[in-house]
């Protein structure tokens, strides 16, 4: 599988009908999103729909060329159209419940809805982990075993370079080659997957 | 010296080399610019090492399993395509050898159920045999195993086809009128084949219709994909579903898009054979969609008639149009019956014997224009109102008669002036006045109305545009068209301004309609700002007590309450209210609903006798005004026994919730979920009264309709359980309670996930019971974990954790620890004085504190 730039999927995406570009996006920010979403409180299933939800409004808000690249990055612009969407369908449950709630205080002190300012630090941990998720599974895909094994040993597990070379049965020299060209490639991976154009 | 080694740069970067080697690398280092950057680049890698170790330890990536070797009988050469659903491979079959496609489903999407019906759709796929689809060679399931697990999936070897993709031949190759025709009317014979052996296709695109580049003539086409999106469709899974929907807008049928699957049969596939056709005649889709949103290309598709092919190309006129349009018919009724029709009248155009479609009637058309137009004649109807309602009120007002007249004369001037414009704009759209236009839609006629605006059609009466603007506007509002309303009432209010630097009731007028607009879109704050400007226009001309006003004060209550601002919400709806009830009287629909609305400020702002005292009044209104059984007047007096309940009257409450739900099972039946609802909160009423038996019996039957409605796993089941177990603790039936605790937080874990807040709850509620059973240790142990969570998982101001850490140092009072229970106090008061000290539970801290200080 090729590596598509984020910027490439956001150019493909104007065209309603190139689906490839469709299935790009759906694949690379459907993850981030439902869990953002299901953090907020809603089901797993509900999640999925507000997800779909936002999705949709972010891609039809690229397409009506409402994206103003001067208002912020990527990740800003998504997390304000899935907040805005989690607020929405929250406002539209309790409209339709009226007020009513169930459980006694102590209950639904528990059950609090993060504010916007704890929203946007869920998202930015989140969005962090995404990144880093997605620059990795490409990483694995374009490094050989040994040294994206020598590379999660040093940077997920902390080992040091001679632990490292020891349990992959390679020399310490090798382990710091892989380590310094999967994180620069993981750096350069990064930048692509927030560029938007 | 030749450059050093990354590993040695690191070293050097970290200060770990001395004395000669370290000078030697520096030297280095100073005169190579090759070294010099990576030395900048590690320096930024190990800056990065700590917020990723952070990221890959908090999600394991799910390595994309490598490609088998084999699976079955088939050996794998290589991956062709990777989607939500599953991957493609290109193989080798064995026996007989063969190269095949390989399409194999996702592990994910294999419950035994997928699995059954996956193999009844492969015994029907297999039973295709038509030149013009690929072949199923073999479909079945077979044992995949990696490194983590085996798991049984399922896999279709189909027909590897060489060709290129519909869209793509017809674009490179210099094809006739008649060789696309006939290549159209080849994948009609083959979607009727499939038709036959009864498999709808649902998906057709030109993706999905490869052309064989091998062959001689028009090219052969082979159909993919039938039956697979109906397998995907029905596990629905979001990846694939997002994907198809938002990628084949265009070919869908207006009763697909309507999102109704029973109305979907073979003709939906003879509507996106049309489409196909009409792409591959023309170069462009019937719906010009491709740059708008989902949502109005949907509009568009149901809505709008489809482009004249033959203006597009007019050697298209005649026939090759009226096949195109016949098979693009809106209702299924008058489309072709099947894709063998379509097929068979193709083929008699290419015979040039008579076709069979004949184009509609100017009756039919007519008809249809009219059935379309509602929407407008409303809208006419609407404004019309609207400036009845301006004379009205400008008749109340002091002036002298002359002007009053002159007023009603201008008023009744720009009336007509503003309809014999609106009526304009619907003639023009009208068949007969447009012979070569088929019919025009609302949409499209204000479009038009719109742009002859622009063009500056009434530039000379600009008092005239503006109503002309603001009625498009509005219109737009109706239809959902947001974006185009917003654009027309901009229009509207900068006009206004120019014109009536003083200000208007007109500019009022659109500034009120702009704002509705906004906070359609969202932006409340801006909404807000819009309504104050058109509030202060309408003070400053005419004193503000009219029913306008007082509307658009509520507008800008219920603005002011999506912002969260509910003080300010509350002084708006009061003067709201006020005035209603000096337009209206004491008893009218809008009195009562402004009534509600400070109610529910005051709720949310905890004063709870006045909301209870609003409600009361507002829910006698409604009752006088609709009658009891009302879904409105059941809703309030919900509302109101929950109001009554939380200031501890529960025997008050009582025969209210009671009457609630008698008359919610009247208006929606015994079995309706939405009684869930109302029975719960009547259980908890009667639990707060002690009548536990009844209050059993209410739970178990709200239990039953939840669980039937929302499934078992749902997080309001969850709910249910957690305020059932409460009735067990009251009973001092512990083990029960824990039992439902412990069956809230398996379902929460299960949907919400480990470290939300509700799953925290169940913990808390289990903690709790623990406590109130006399297992103290037990409990603290249990909050002591919880707490650290809490702390990790919740803002340092939250409510919640407050409740924790209160809880917690109960529990180690009981236990004699005074100490441990102070700083844990102390941790609780530093919380609640984060969230602003109004927790309910941060007095209980305080004085706690107090008391052990003392």
């Amino acid at each position: 599988m090729d590596w598509v730039t984020t910027s490439t999927i956001i150019r493909d995406l104007r065209d309603l009908s190139n689906q490839t570009a469709w299935r790009g996006f759906v694949d690379r920010f459907h993850g981030p999103v439902v869990g953002f979403v299901a953090k907020m409180g809603f089901s797993e299933e509900d999640a999925q729909d507000v997800a779909q939800e936002s999705l949709v409004a972010f891609a039809d808000t690229l397409r009506e060329g409402r994206y103003d690249r001067e208002r912020g990055r990527l990740r800003s612009w998504l997390f304000g159209i899935a907040y805005k969407q989690v607020m929405r369908q929250r406002q539209a449950s309790a409209r339709r419940e009226r007020l009513i709630e169930s459980g006694e205080a102590a209950e639904r002190a528990i059950s609090e809805m993060p504010d916007e300012k704890s929203a946007g630090e869920l998202w930015n941990t989140l969005w962090e982990q995404f990144l880093v998720q997605e620059c990795f599974r490409q990483v694995r895909r374009e490094f050989q075993a040994d040294n994206v094994r020598a590379f999660e040993l040093i940077v997920r597990e902390g080992y040091d370079a001679k632990e490292a070379a020891e349990t992959v049965g390679t020399t310490t020299r090798a382990v710091y080659n892989a380590k310094h060209r999967i994180l620069t490639r993981m750096r350069e991976l990064r930048e692509q997957l927030e560029a938007m154009e | 010296m030749g450059c050093p080694e990354l590993e040695d740069l690191e070293h050097h970067l970290a200060g770990d080399l001395d004395g000669e080697a370290r000078e030697s690398l520096s030297e280095h280092v100073a005169t190579c610019p090759t070294c010099a950057q990576r030395v900048e680049e590690i320096s930024e890698n190990l800056q990065a090492i700590g917020s990723m170790r952070e990221a890959l330890r908090a999600v394991t990536p799910e390595p994309d399993p490598p490609a088998p070797e084999r699976i079955g009988s088939f050996k794998i050469v290589e991956e062709i395509a990777r989607g939500g659903m599953g991957v493609v491979y290109l193989a080798e079959q064995d026996r007989p050898r063969r190269q095949v496609a390989l399409k194999v489903l996702r592990p994910g999407l294999t419950s035994p159920d997928t699995l059954r019906r996956f193999e009844l759709e492969a015994e029907v796929l297999a039973r295709l045999q038509h030149p013009g689809i690929a072949t199923v060679y073999e479909a079945g399931v077979t044992s995949i195993s990696t490194a983590a697990a085996t798991d049984r999936v399922p896999y279709i070897a189909m027909e590897y086809v060489r060709g290129a993709r519909l869209d793509r031949f017809v674009e490179t190759h210099d094809l006739s009128i008649e060789q696309r025709l006939e290549l159209v009317a080849r994948i009609a014979d083959a979607v009727h084949h499939a038709h036959v052996k009864g498999l709808v296709h649902r998906d057709l695109k030109p993706g999905n219709v490869l052309i064989e580049t091998e062959t001689a003539g028009p090219g052969r086409p082979k159909v993919l994909d039938f039956g697979v999106a109906r397998v995907v469709d029905r596990e629905g899974t979001l990846h694939t579903s997002t994907g198809q929907i938002l990628g084949t807008v265009p070919y869908m049928s207006p009763e697909q898009l309507a999102g109704d699957p029973s109305a979907v049969d073979l003709r939906s596939d003879v509507y996106a054979l049309g489409v196909i056709g009409f792409e591959t005649l023309t170069g462009e889709l019937p719906h010009d969609v491709k740059k708008k949103s989902i949502a109005e290309a949907a509009r568009t598709i149901r809505d709008d008639e489809p482009r004249s092919p033959e203006r597009l190309d007019p050697r298209l006129r005649g026939d090759v149009a009226t096949i195109l349009l016949r098979a693009l018919e809106k209702d299924p009724a008058r489309r072709y019956a099947s894709a063998a029709e379509l097929a068979a009248d193709i083929r008699r155009f290419l015979r040039r014997e008579p076709i069979q479609a004949r184009p509609q009637s100017t009756g039919y058309q007519l008809r249809r224009f009219a059935q379309r137009n509602r929407g407008l004649a409303a809208a006419l109807a609407g404004l019309a109102l609207v400036l009845i309602g301006a004379a009205i009120v400008s008749g109340v007002l002091a002036v002298r008669a002359q002007e009053r007249l002159e007023e009603s004369r201008r008023q009744a001037d720009k009336f007509a002036a503003v309809n014999r414009f609106v009526e304009e704009m619907l003639a023009s759209a009208s068949p007969e006045k447009n012979p070569g236009r088929r019919d025009v839609t609302v949409r499209e006629a204000l479009a038009l109305g719109a742009q002859e605006l622009d063009d500056g059609s009434l530039a000379d009466q600009p008092a005239i545009e503006l109503g002309v603007r603001a009625t498009i506007g509005n219109t737009f509002r109706a239809l959902g068209d947001f974006d185009a309303a917003r654009g027309q009432l901009e229009r509207a209010v900068r006009l206004g301004r120019t014109l009536f630097p003083g200000g208007h009731e007109d500019v009022a007028d659109s500034l009120n309609k702009l704002g509705r607009v906004v906070v359609e879109l969202g932006e409340y704050a801006s909404a807000a700002a819009l309504f104050r400007e058109s509030l202060e226009m309408r003070e400053r001309l005419s004193g503000g007590k009219t029913a306008e006003a007082a509307a658009t004060l509520n507008n800008l209550g219920l603005a002011l309450t999506e912002m969260g601002d509910n003080e300010a919400a509350l002084e708006i709806h009061q003067r709201a209210l006020e005035l209603r009830r000096e337009v209206f009287g004491d008893s009218h629909e809008d009195v009562a609903s402004s009534l509600n609305n400070m109610a529910f400020a005051y709720y949310r702002l905890h004063d709870l006798p006045r909301a209870e005292a609003l409600f009361r009044e507002s829910f006698e209104m409604d009752l006088e005004i609709r009658g009891e059984l009302h879904p409105n007047v059941a809703a309030t007096m919900n509302n109101l026994a929950l109001v009554v309940r939380e200031q501890g009257r529960s025997d008050e409450a009582e025969p209210l919730q009671r009457r609630a739900l008698e008359l919610e099972r009247e208006i929606y039946g015994p079995e309706h979920p939405k009684l869930a609802v109302s029975l719960q909160n009547l259980a908890l009423l009667l639990v707060a009264n002690g009548e536990l038996d009844e209050a059993g019996d209410l739970f178990a039957e709200a239990l039953e309709l939840e669980r039937g409605a929302r499934g078992p796993g749902h997080p309001g089941v969850a709910n249910l359980l957690g305020n059932y177990a409460r009735l067990y603790e009251k009973r001092g039936e512990f083990d029960r309670a824990e039992e439902l605790h412990g069956e809230a937080m398996a379902i929460r874990r299960e949907a919400l996930g480990a470290e939300h807040v509700a799953t925290l709850g169940s913990r808390f509620n289990l903690a709790r019971v623990a406590r109130a059973r006399g297992d103290k240790e037990r409990s603290a142990e249990s909050f002591a974990v919880l707490a650290a969570d809490a702390r990790r998982i919740l803002p340092d101001s939250s409510g919640a954790l407050l409740t924790i850490l209160t809880e917690y140092a109960m529990c180690l009072l009981d236990l004699g620890r005074r100490d441990d229970a102070e700083a844990i106090l102390r941790e609780a008061h530093t919380v609640g004085t984060n969230g602003g000290g109004t927790h309910p539970r941060f007095q209980e801290v305080v004085d706690t504190l107090a008391e052990l200080e003392g």
